[in-house]
C-alpha cells in the first residue's frame, strides 16, 4: 500500500481522558455523551469554527471555500468523475447540509444486520436512539413556506401520479427560508451540531480545538497511545495522549487516518458506498422563482425501495451557473436570463459499485469508484421516473445531467436520451459517503464491532459515517447520530 | 492567491469575460477569478499541480484549437475553441471544473 504521508516528531504533549477526532454528526455525539459521563474530553477539528454572525456576513462563495473540504470539489475518479462534497468545519457537514433528519428504514437495518453479522442495531434499538437525536435537535416537519413553488409543483405532480411524497423532517427551529442551507444557515435556525451538541458538550466540560488536524495515531503493539496533530495556523505539532480515542474524521478522513497509522490497511477505505445525485434542470412556462424558499419542502419517496428519492435543490444563481458549466456559453446565458422560470431537481440514487481510497498523491487520498452496469441502469431508470414526474409538474423542457445533451421536451425525448446516454456522460455529484470502515464481523470485512471498537486494537473506537454497514438510502445524519449514540452508550456501559 | 495569478496568466478569464454574460463586467470577472483561484488554493497539492499545468498549457491549447491566442480571439473563435477543448478527455474536465467555479464565484461571490 502507498503510505499516506509522514509526520515528524511532535513539539508539545497533552494528556487527556477521551480524544474525539472530528466534530461532525458522529464526533459531536461522542463529545457530548462522554462529557456528560464525566470524562475529560478534547475534540480536534481540522476546520474552522464559524458562528452564525460570520455566516450571515459572508457571501456564499466565500463560505463554500471556507467550510468545505477542498472548497467542495473533491474528485472521485472513474467513469465518470464524481464531484464529492463534505464539510471541514466545527459541526462538520451538519453545518452545510439541509438539516434533513430521517431514521434509517427498517428494511435497511435488517439488511445491515444480515450483512454485518451483528444484531444490536435493529429497528427498535435504533428508533430509541433516533428519538433522542430528534428531541435534542428539535426536529420538525418542514411545511411549505411563502416560496418553494418548485416543491409545491413536485408534490402536486406526485399526487397526480399517485406517487408517495413527504414534507422533509428537518433539524430546524424557526426556518426563515433564506435558501442558504448549503453554505451555512445565516439565521441560526438550522440546528447543526455546532449549535447544539457541541456547545452542550462544552457546558459539560469538553474542550473543542478547531484548526487542528490529526495526522497519525500512535500505538504500541495493538494499544493506541497517542494522536499526533498539527495546528493549521502555526504548523505546531502536538501529541495528544488519551486513554481512549473516538475517531470521527468522516467517511474519507477516518479510513485515511487508520491507513496512515498502519491500522487495518487492507480493509479501511477499500469499499466506500455513495449516494449519487443527478441534477435535472426544468424549465416551466411561468415564474417558479425557485430561489425563494428553503432548501426544499417536498421529497418524493415513491421509489425509495429502489434507493431513489426525488427533491428540488436550493437554487442560487451561482449554483445554477455551475450546474450549466459544461454547456455552450450562449445556452448558459439564455438559461441564466430565464432563471425565474427554472428549477433544479436532485434525484438521489444509492450506488451499488463501491468507491475506495486507492492510493495517495502528495499525501492526499486518491479516490476511485467502480460504477457498475447495474448502477448505469439504475441511473437511467431514476432519470426516466424523474422526467415523468417533472413533465407531470408542468415542465416544458428538461436539461438532463449530461452537458452534451440538448433539451428534452417530451417523455419520448427522455426515453431517447436514456437509450443513448453512456456511463461516462453522467454529470454526478455526491454528498453522502459511508461504510469505509464498516461495523461487521472481521470475516465479513468489518473494521469495527457494534461498540465501534476496532477489531484487534484497544483504546480506539470509530464513530462516524464510515462505520455504517452500507448507504442508508436516506439522508444519513439521523442514522450516523443514532449509531454514534449506540457506540458511545456501549462504551460507557462497559466501563 | 497563487492559483489566481496562474489563472489570470493563462488567459482563460479573458475568454470567460468574452463569452459569458455573467462574467462580462469587470467586478464579476474579478469575483470569478478570486473564487476559482481561492478554491484551487484549497485543493490537495497534487490536484493544484495538475490544474496549474493544465492552465499553463491553456494558451498553447487554445492556439492549437483556434489559431489565435486567448486574449486576441473573437467571441465566436473563443466559443469554438472552448467547445473543442471541453471535448478533450482530461483537459475538458479541468476546463469544466474551473468554469463551474468561475460561474459560481461570479454569480454568488461578494466583492473581493
Amino acid at each position: 500500500m502507498t503510505r499516506l504521508g509522514r509526520a515528524p516528531r511532535p513539539a508539545a504533549e497533552v494528556d487527556c481522558d477521551a480524544l474525539v477526532v472530528g466534530s461532525g454528526a458522529g464526533g459531536s455525539v461522542a463529545a457530548l455523551e462522554l462529557a456528560r459521563a464525566g470524562r475529560s474530553v478534547t475534540v480536534l477539528e481540522e476546520g474552522p469554527r464559524v458562528g452564525t454572525r460570520e455566516l450571515a456576513e459572508a457571501d456564499p462563495a466565500a463560505s463554500m471555500r471556507r467550510l468545505y473540504r477542498n472548497a467542495g470539489a473533491t474528485a472521485v475518479f472513474g467513469t465518470p468523475t464524481i464531484a464529492f462534497g463534505e464539510a471541514c468545519a466545527v459541526g462538520g457537514t451538519t453545518v452545510v447540509n439541509g438539516g434533513l433528519l430521517w431514521a434509517p428504514p427498517d428494511a435497511v437495518l435488517h439488511r445491515w444486520a444480515a450483512r454485518s453479522g451483528y444484531g444490536g442495531n435493529g429497528p427498535a434499538a435504533v428508533a430509541a436512539r433516533f428519538d433522542e437525536v430528534r428531541t435534542r435537535l428539535g426536529m420538525t416537519v418542514q411545511g411549505h413556506g411563502d416560496g418553494n413553488r418548485d416543491s409545491r409543483l413536485l408534490a402536486e405532480a406526485a399526487e397526480s401520479l399517485g406517487w408517495r411524497w413527504q414534507h422533509p423532517q428537518r433539524a430546524v427551529r424557526g426556518c426563515l427560508h433564506r435558501n442558504q442551507c448549503a453554505t451555512g444557515c445565516p439565521t441560526g435556525a438550522k440546528q447543526s451540531t455546532a449549535l447544539t451538541y457541541l456547545p452542550q458538550a462544552e457546558a459539560e466540560g469538553a474542550r473543542i480545538v478547531p484548526g487542528t488536524r490529526a495526522v497519525r495515531i500512535g500505538h504500541r503493539g495493538r494499544r493506541v497511545r497517542s494522536v499526533e496533530a498539527v495546528e493549521a495556523a502555526t504548523g505546531r505539532r502536538v501529541r495528544y495522549r488519551p486513554r481512549t480515542v473516538f475517531l470521527a474524521a468522516g467517511p474519507i478522513g477516518t479510513p485515511v487516518l487508520l491507513r496512515r497509522s498502519g491500522i487495518h490497511t487492507r480493509t479501511a477505505g477499500r469499499r466506500i458506498e455513495l449516494h449519487l445525485n443527478l441534477r435535472t434542470i426544468a424549465r416551466f412556462p411561468d415564474t417558479v422563482d425557485a430561489a425563494r424558499g428553503t432548501m426544499f419542502t417536498a421529497q418524493v419517496h415513491e421509489h425509495s425501495g429502489l434507493g431513489v428519492l426525488v427533491m428540488p435543490s436550493n437554487l442560487t444563481p451561482g449554483g445554477l451557473g455551475a450546474a450549466l458549466a459544461s454547456r455552450d456559453p450562449r445556452q448558459v446565458d439564455a438559461l441564466l436570463a430565464a432563471q425565474d422560470r427554472l428549477a433544479v431537481f436532485t434525484t438521489q440514487v444509492r450506488m451499488q459499485g463501491p468507491a475506495g481510497i486507492v492510493s495517495a498523491v502528495g499525501g492526499s487520498p486518491l479516490l476511485r469508484h467502480g460504477m457498475t452496469r447495474a448502477d448505469h441502469h439504475m441511473l437511467r431508470l431514476a432519470f426516466r421516473r424523474t422526467a415523468r414526474l417533472l413533465f407531470a409538474a408542468g415542465a416544458v423542457e428538461l436539461l438532463p445531467p449530461t452537458g452534451s445533451a440538448g433539451p428534452l421536451r417530451s417523455a419520448a425525448d427522455a426515453e431517447a436520451y436514456c437509450a443513448r446516454v453512456r456511463p461516462g456522460d453522467w454529470e454526478l455529484v455526491s454528498v453522502h459517503a459511508t461504510s469505509g470502515c464498516p461495523m461487521a464481523r472481521p470475516e465479513r470485512g468489518g473494521v469495527c464491532d457494534e461498540a465501534g471498537r476496532v477489531h484487534g486494537w484497544s483504546g480506539l473506537h470509530l464513530c462516524d459515517a464510515s462505520v455504517l454497514p452500507g448507504a442508508p438510502g436516506v439522508s444519513p445524519q439521523g442514522t450516523i447520530m443514532s449509531f454514534a449514540h449506540g457506540i458511545v452508550g456501549r462504551h460507557l456501559e462497559a466501563r | 492567491m497563487r492559483a489566481a495569478r496562474t489563472l489570470a496568466a493563462s488567459g482563460l478569464p479573458a475568454c470567460w469575460g468574452r463569452v459569458y454574460a455573467a462574467m462580462r463586467d469587470r467586478p464579476a470577472l474579478r469575483r470569478a477569478v478570486v473564487h476559482t483561484g481561492g478554491s484551487l488554493d484549497r485543493m490537495p497539492r497534487a490536484y493544484r499541480w495538475g490544474t496549474a499545468a493544465a492552465l499553463a498549457a491553456f494558451p498553447a491549447a487554445f492556439f492549437a484549437a483556434t489559431g489565435r491566442g486567448p486574449r486576441r480571439a473573437t467571441p465566436e473563435q473563443t466559443r469554438s475553441g472552448l467547445r473543442r477543448l471541453r471535448s478533450v478527455p482530461g483537459y475538458g474536465q479541468v476546463l469544466r471544473a474551473t468554469t463551474a467555479l468561475a460561474l459560481y464565484g461570479a454569480l454568488d461571490g461578494g466583492a473581493p
